[in-house]
C-alpha cells in the first residue's frame, strides 16, 4: 500500500516536472527557428512524429502544443522536442482539421530564454501513402560500391532494404518505379554486375534485358501505365562532366535518347518513329487516362553545344496518345515549349486525377540535381496555365518530384539547405493548383540530418511494403535475363541513334 | 633449461619484433587506406553479425584503426602475436607435454612468420583473422583438458566461428574435430565431429536460402565477406596460411605425441623447419617489397616528406604507377621536376603523372592529394567523394573532404561531415582543430597562409574539367606563380611528345622558365625540338642550352641511325634518365605502335 502511494507520488512529481512550463525573460513577435522546419505547414494525418529542435546556436527550452480540447507543455532538457508515438499518433487523429498550435521557449546565443510567437500546424484528413521508397548513395559521380533500394514507413520511423547492392555482387541499381504507388508491381534497374530489368508483374519476378534492336539502349527513366502492364521507358546514352565551379559541380546529360514501350502481357517492345526521332525525346510519363504520355524532347545535340555549356539544350513538354488495340501513336503534340517558359523543362508527372502536371524548369538540361536554379512548376492541364509552386521551392535544387496516390501529396527531392545532399520533402495539394509550405521527411532524432551525408535519391510513395521480400528480389536480380522481344512492326533503327530506318 | 633463459629469450624475441614492425614495417602503411571499425550504424548488425566472418572484419577494422600510430599499431602487431603465441605453445603442450625449450621454438613461429610476410600488405588483417580463431583454439584446449565439449557446445561454437571468421574457418573447426576423434577414438569426439559435419553443411545453406546478404560464394567458401574485398585486395596468401597454421599446428603435436613422444627437441626442431620452410616458399612468391614502398610513399607524401621518396624511389623491384606518382609528386613539390623526371622510367606516360584515368577506388585519394597540393580544389573534392565510395569514413578520406570543404569555404557541410567524423576514433582532436579555424579561433593545424593560396590558385571561372593538360592552363591562367601547375603542364607536353606545345608553353610565358637556366629535360626537349621540327619557332633560340647537349645529342642520333641491333640497350647505358630515351623509347604510345 505504503509502496504504490510512493511509485504514484513519483509518477506525479515526473508528470509535473515534465509539464512545468520554463521561466522566459522576453517575448518575441517572430516565429522561431526550428529544425527541420516544421512552423505553418499542413501535415497529413498518418505521418510520423515530426520531431524537432531549435536552429543551430540556440536551444529549445520548453514547447507548449495547443488544440481545440488541450494545452501540453513539454521541457526540453536536451534541445530537442521528440513526441512520444503513441501520443503524437493519438493527437493527431483526435485533432483532423483542426490546427496545432506551437509555443516555444527557445535560448538563443546569448543564453536569454525568449517566448516566440506561436506556430501552427494542420492536421490535414488526406493520409499521405504510408511508405517511400528512395535509393541511398553517397556522392561519388563515377565511382559506387554500398548503395541500396530501401523503403521507409512514413507512419513511423522504420527504414528496411527493398534489395540493397552488396546482396547482388556491388550492382548499380536505381531507377525504380511502381504503378500508380502499387507496392504489388516493381522495376528496377541493375547495370554493370548482374544487369538489366528486374520487373514485379501480375505475381511474378523476373529480370528482363530491355535492350533490342529497336532500342539504343536497356531502359531507363520509366512509367507504368494504369492499365499496370505498359511501361514506357527512355532509353538513353548518358554522359556526364564536372565543372570547376563548385556550385554546379557535374552535369549529367544525354548524347541521344528516345522513347519506347514494353508490353509486359507480351513481353515486346515497340516504339514509333514520333518518340524515336533525331531529337533527344526522355522521362516518359503516362496520364491516368491510360491513352496519354506526356514526355519530354530537346532537339539534336550539335557538337558545339557541350563546349557551350549546353546552354541551347533545353526540352519541351510533348504528348502522344496510344491505342493499345490498333498499337499505333498519334502525332506528338508541343504542350510547353522551352522558349515558353525560358528554361529546360523536365521530370513531366501528371497528377493522378489527370488535371494538372507538376515538372521542374531549369536553365539547361534533364537532369537537375545539380541545377541549383531548378523550380518545380505546376501546369493546368485545363488552363494552360504554368505557375512556379513558391512552397515547394528554395534556393537549392529541386528535382524527382511524385505523387501520393490519392493526388493529396507531393514528395520533391531538394539540395535545400545544404546544396550538397538531396532529402525528400513533402507539400500538401489542395486540388486547385496550390502547394502548401512543405516539410521535411521526419526522422526520430532531429540531428540525424547533422550528420547524414546519403542523398535520397528518385523518392517515390507506395501505398504499402513491396510485395517481394529482399531475398527473392536477390535471386531474381542474379538469375540470368529474359530477353525481351521487339515488335517486328516497327522499322527502327535503334543503334544509329534512333530514327526510322528509311 | 631454467625458466629465467626461456623466458629471455622470448622477450628478446618479441622485443627485435617490435622493433623490427616500428622501424621497418611501418603499421602505418596498413592503415593508409582503411577504414575504422565501430560504426555503429542501423545497418551494423546485418553487415558485421549476418554476414560469414563479419566480426573478424569488424574487429580487423578496429584494431588496424590503431595503425594510424606507428607506435601503437607496432604494439598491437605484436601483442596480437604475443596472444596467439601463448595459446599455440598452450595447445602444443596439453597435446604433447613437450618442454620449455620445446615451447619456445613454438613461441618463436609467429615471429618467423610475421618476420617473412612483412612484406604483404594485408598482413594485419591476417593476424586479426587468427587472434579470433584463438576461440577455436580455446575450445580445443577444452577438448584436451578432458573437459570434452558436449554437443551443444560444439553447435553453437560452430555457428559463432562461422559468424566470427567465415566458411573457411568452420570447415577448419570440422578438420581440427577429425584430427581429435582420430587421437582419441573417443565416442564424444565422434560426436562432436558429426555435429560440427552437420553444421558445416547445413548451416552455410541455411544462411543463404534465408538470410540476406550472404551470397553463394560467400556462404559456402569466402574467407571473407565480398564487400570488403577492397580492404583485404582479395585473399591474401598471409591470410590463408595463417588460417590453417594452427590446425597444422595441432596435427603435428598430434603427430609428435604419438611418434616421436620422447625426442621432442627434435620432433619441435623438426616442426619449426617444415613450418618456417614452408612460409618461406609461400611468401617468397607473394613478396611484393614494391607494393609496399608505395604504400610507403602515400604515407610519406601525406606527411610532406619529399626527400624520402626522392631518396627511396630506386628501391621498388619493378615499375610501379604510384611509385612512378610520388616520384613525380616530390619532384614537382621540391621544383627538380624539369632534371630528375626521367631519372624513374615513365613507362606510362601520362598515367604515371595523374592517377584520373584509368580511375579505380584506390587511385582517387592519391588523385584528390595531388589536386589538392596544385591548388585545383573542385577536382580535388570530386575525387575526394570518389574516395570516400570505395574507403567509406577512411580517416585520410574524411579529412580530405572536410578540409575541401573549409577552402571551399562551404563551412555548413564542413561541419556536416566534422559531425559525422566525429563520432570516429581518434578524429577529436582534429575535429576541434578545423571547428577552431571556421570560427576564426587561432592556433590551428590548418595553415591559414596555406588555405589563402590554394584559395588564390583556384580558378574563379567555371570551365569543364576535361583533362589535365586544359585544367593546368587555367590554373596558370589564375596565378602565374603556381609552381606546381607550372612543372605539370610542361611534364604533361613531355609526356606526350608534343614538343610543339612544350615549345608554345616557353615561347608564350604560359609557364615561368629562366631561359638562360632551364632544368636538363627541357634542354633536352629542345635540342629534340630543334632536331626533328620543321617549322621552328624563331622565339624557341631565346631559351639557352648548354653546348655539350648538343653533342650529345649527336651521340644519340648517331645510336639511332646505326645497324646496331640493341639501341634500347646503349642508349640506356649512355643517356640513362634523358627524354631523349623517353623519347623513342620509353614513350607508351611508342610501344604501343
Amino acid at each position: 500500500m505504503i509502496m504504490n502511494r510512493i511509485l504514484h507520488l513519483v509518477a506525479l512529481a515526473i508528470i509535473i516536472s515534465s509539464c512545468a512550463s520554463v521561466d522566459y525573460t522576453s517575448e518575441s513577435n517572430s516565429k522561431p527557428q526550428v529544425f527541420p522546419d516544421y512552423t505553418d505547414i499542413v501535415i497529413p494525418v498518418n505521418i510520423a512524429p515530426l520531431n524537432f529542435k531549435a536552429e543551430a546556436g540556440s536551444k529549445l527550452l520548453s514547447v507548449e502544443v495547443k488544440t481545440r480540447t488541450e494545452t501540453l507543455t513539454f521541457k526540453c532538457p536536451d534541445g530537442k522536442m521528440i513526441w512520444k508515438k503513441r501520443q503524437w499518433h493519438k493527437l493527431l487523429k483526435e485533432n483532423v482539421g483542426d490546427t496545432l498550435s506551437y509555443t516555444l521557449i527557445i535560448s538563443d546565443t546569448s543564453g536569454q530564454a525568449v517566448k516566440y510567437a506561436p506556430f501552427y500546424q494542420v492536421v490535414s484528413p488526406d493520409s499521405i501513402d504510408s511508405y517511400l521508397a528512395y535509393r541511398l548513395i553517397g556522392t561519388g559521380y563515377v565511382l559506387w560500391d554500398q548503395m541500396g533500394i530501401y523503403e521507409r514507413n512514413l507512419e513511423n520511423f522504420k527504414q528496411k532494404p527493398i534489395v540493397e547492392n552488396k546482396d547482388v555482387d556491388n550492382a548499380c541499381m536505381n531507377c525504380h518505379s511502381f504503378s500508380s504507388q502499387n507496392p504489388n508491381t516493381l522495376l528496377l534497374h541493375t547495370r554493370k554486375y548482374n544487369g538489366g530489368t528486374t520487373i514485379l508483374y501480375n505475381g511474378k519476378l523476373q529480370k528482363y534485358n530491355t535492350k533490342t534492336n529497336i532500342s539504343m539502349s536497356a531502359g531507363v527513366y520509366s512509367s507504368w501505365n494504369p492499365n499496370g502492364y505498359l511501361i514506357a521507358m527512355s532509353t538513353n546514352l548518358i554522359y556526364q562532366r564536372f565543372h570547376n565551379n563548385y556550385t554546379k559541380r557535374i552535369y549529367v546529360y544525354d548524347e541521344k535518347s528516345d522513347i519506347v514501350l514494353l508490353n509486359m502481357k507480351t513481353e515486346t517492345l515497340t516504339t514509333c518513329p514520333q518518340l524515336s526521332t533525331r531529337d533527344m525525346e526522355n522521362f516518359p510519363a503516362w496520364a491516368p487516362d491510360g491513352r496519354t504520355l506526356y514526355y519530354i524532347s530537346a532537339q539534336a545535340r550539335k557538337d558545339e553545344d557541350i563546349d557551350n555549356f549546353d546552354k541551347n539544350v533545353r526540352y519541351s513538354l510533348l504528348r502522344i496518345t496510344y491505342d493499345e488495340q490498333s498499337n499505333s501513336w498519334s502525332s506528338a503534340d508541343t504542350l510547353l515549349r522551352a522558349d515558353d517558359v525560358d528554361g529546360s523543362i523536365t521530370y513531366p508527372k501528371p497528377s493522378p486525377d489527370g488535371r494538372y502536371l507538376a515538372y521542374t524548369i531549369a536553365d539547361r538540361g534533364y537532369f537537375t540535381p545539380y541545377n541549383r536554379e531548378s523550380q518545380l512548376c505546376l501546369l493546368d492541364l485545363q488552363t494552360m496555365e504554368t505557375t512556379i509552386q513558391p512552397n515547394v521551392n528554395s534556393n537549392s535544387s529541386e528535382s524527382n518530384h511524385g505523387w501520393s496516390h490519392n493526388g493529396k501529396w507531393l514528395v520533391v527531392g531538394s539540395k535545400h539547405p545544404d546544396n550538397m545532399f538531396t532529402k525528400p520533402y513533402f507539400a500538401h495539394f489542395d486540388g486547385n493548383g496550390h502547394f502548401d509550405k512543405r516539410f521535411l521527411l521526419p526522422q526520430e532524432d532531429p540531428d540525424f540530418y547533422d550528420s547524414f551525408i546519403l542523398n535520397y535519391n528518385n523518392s517515390d510513395f507506395i501505398t504499402g511494403e513491396v510485395a517481394v521480400s529482399s531475398i527473392q528480389l536477390r535471386n531474381a536480380i542474379k538469375s540470368e535475363p529474359v530477353q525481351i522481344k521487339a515488335d517486328p512492326s516497327v522499322d527502327i533503327d535503334g543503334l544509329s541513334g534512333a530514327t526510322a530506318k528509311k | 633449461m631454467k625458466k629465467s633463459i626461456y623466458r629471455t629469450i622470448v622477450a628478446v624475441a618479441y622485443m627485435l619484433l617490435f622493433g623490427f614492425v616500428y622501424f621497418f614495417i611501418d603499421p602505418r602503411c596498413y592503415n593508409i587506406f582503411q577504414q575504422p571499425g565501430f560504426v555503429l550504424t542501423s545497418e551494423f548488425f546485418i553487415d558485421h553479425f549476418v554476414q560469414p566472418g563479419g566480426l573478424a572484419v569488424y574487429l580487423s577494422l578496429f584494431i588496424e584503426q590503431f595503425s594510424m600510430f606507428r607506435f601503437w599499431g607496432a604494439l598491437f602487431l605484436v601483442v596480437e602475436l604475443f596472444f596467439t603465441s601463448w595459446l599455440i605453445v598452450r595447445i602444443v603442450k596439453k597435446i604433447s607435454g613437450t618442454s620449455d625449450i620445446v615451447s619456445a621454438v613454438f613461441w618463436l613461429v609467429p615471429v618467423a612468420v610475421s618476420m617473412i610476410a612483412w612484406s604483404d600488405i594485408k598482413f594485419p588483417f591476417a593476424i586479426n583473422m587468427q587472434v579470433l580463431l584463438l576461440a577455436g583454439v580455446v575450445n580445443i584446449w577444452m577438448l584436451f583438458s578432458g573437459r570434452h565439449m558436449q554437443r551443444y557446445i560444439t553447435l553453437l561454437f560452430s555457428v559463432l566461428l562461422y559468424h566470427m571468421c567465415g566458411p573457411v574457418a568452420l570447415y577448419v573447426f570440422l578438420l581440427v574435430n577429425i584430427l581429435v576423434y582420430a587421437s582419441d577414438h573417443n565416442k564424444n569426439s565422434l560426436l562432436n565431429t558429426a555435429v560440427s559435419a552437420a553444421v558445416s553443411l547445413v548451416y552455410p545453406f541455411i544462411m543463404y536460402k534465408y538470410v540476406l546478404p550472404v551470397s553463394f560464394e560467400h556462404a559456402f567458401y569466402a574467407v571473407i565477406p565480398q564487400q570488403q574485398k577492397f580492404i583485404c585486395f582479395g585473399t591474401s596468401p598471409v591470410m590463408v596460411i595463417m588460417l590453417f597454421e594452427l590446425p597444422a599446428l595441432v596435427l603435428i603435436g598430434l603427430l609428435s605425441q604419438k611418434l616421436v613422444a620422447k625426442r621432442q627437441l627434435i620432433c619441435a626442431g623438426l616442426v619449426l623447419l617444415v613450418l618456417a620452410g614452408s612460409v618461406a616458399v609461400f611468401f617468397k612468391k607473394h613478396d611484393d617489397r614494391t607494393e609496399r614502398l608505395s604504400f610507403r610513399f602515400a604515407v610519406a607524401a601525406h606527411e610532406h616528406d619529399w626527400s624520402y621518396i626522392t631518396k627511396h624511389y630506386r628501391e621498388g623491384e619493378r615499375y610501379d604507377r604510384h611509385i612512378n606518382f610520388y616520384y613525380n609528386m616530390a619532384l614537382a613539390q621540391t621544383k627538380q621536376m624539369g632534371d630528375k623526371m626521367f631519372l624513374y622510367p615513365q613507362f606510362m606516360g601520362m598515367e604515371g603523372l595523374f592517377l584520373d584515368d584509368p580511375m579505380a577506388g584506390i587511385e582517387c585519394y592519391p588523385t584528390s592529394f595531388l589536386y589538392r597540393e596544385i591548388g585545383l580544389i573542385t577536382n580535388s573534392l570530386h575525387f575526394a567523394f570518389e574516395a570516400h565510395v570505395s574507403f567509406l569514413e577512411s580517416h585520410y578520406v574524411m579529412r580530405m573532404i572536410i578540409d575541401d570543404l573549409i577552402i571551399l569555404q562551404d563551412y555548413a557541410n564542413a561541419l556536416k561531415y566534422l559531425e559525422k567524423y566525429s563520432h570516429e576514433m581518434f578524429s577529436k582532436a582534429f575535429v576541434a582543430d578545423r571547428k577552431n579555424f571556421i570560427n576564426g579561433v587561432g592556433g590551428t593545424e590548418l595553415d591559414a597562409k596555406e588555405v589563402s593560396l590554394i584559395r588564390k590558385n583556384h580558378p574563379k571561372y567555371d570551365f569543364y574539367l576535361k583533362n589535365v593538360q586544359n585544367d593546368m592552363l587555367y590554373m596558370l591562367a589564375a596565378n602565374k606563380d603556381n609552381f606546381l601547375s607550372n612543372q605539370y603542364i610542361i611534364a604533361s607536353a613531355l609526356l606526350n611528345n608534343d614538343l610543339n606545345l612544350f615549345v608554345d608553353l616557353l615561347i608564350t610565358g604560359t609557364c615561368k622558365v629562366d631561359p638562360n637556366n632551364m632544368p636538363r629535360a627541357y634542354q633536352e626537349a629542345l635540342v629534340l625540338y630543334w632536331a626533328t621540327s620543321k617549322n621552328i619557332k624563331e622565339k624557341s633560340y631565346d631559351f639557352k642550352v648548354q653546348p655539350f647537349l648538343k653533342d650529345s645529342f649527336k651521340s644519340f642520333s648517331d645510336i639511332l641511325s646505326s645497324s646496331e641491333t640493341e639501341k634500347y640497350r646503349l642508349v640506356a647505358q649512355k643517356f640513362p634518365g634523358s627524354y631523349w630515351k623517353y623519347y623513342v623509347f620509353d614513350n607508351p604510345q611508342n610501344k604501343a605502335k
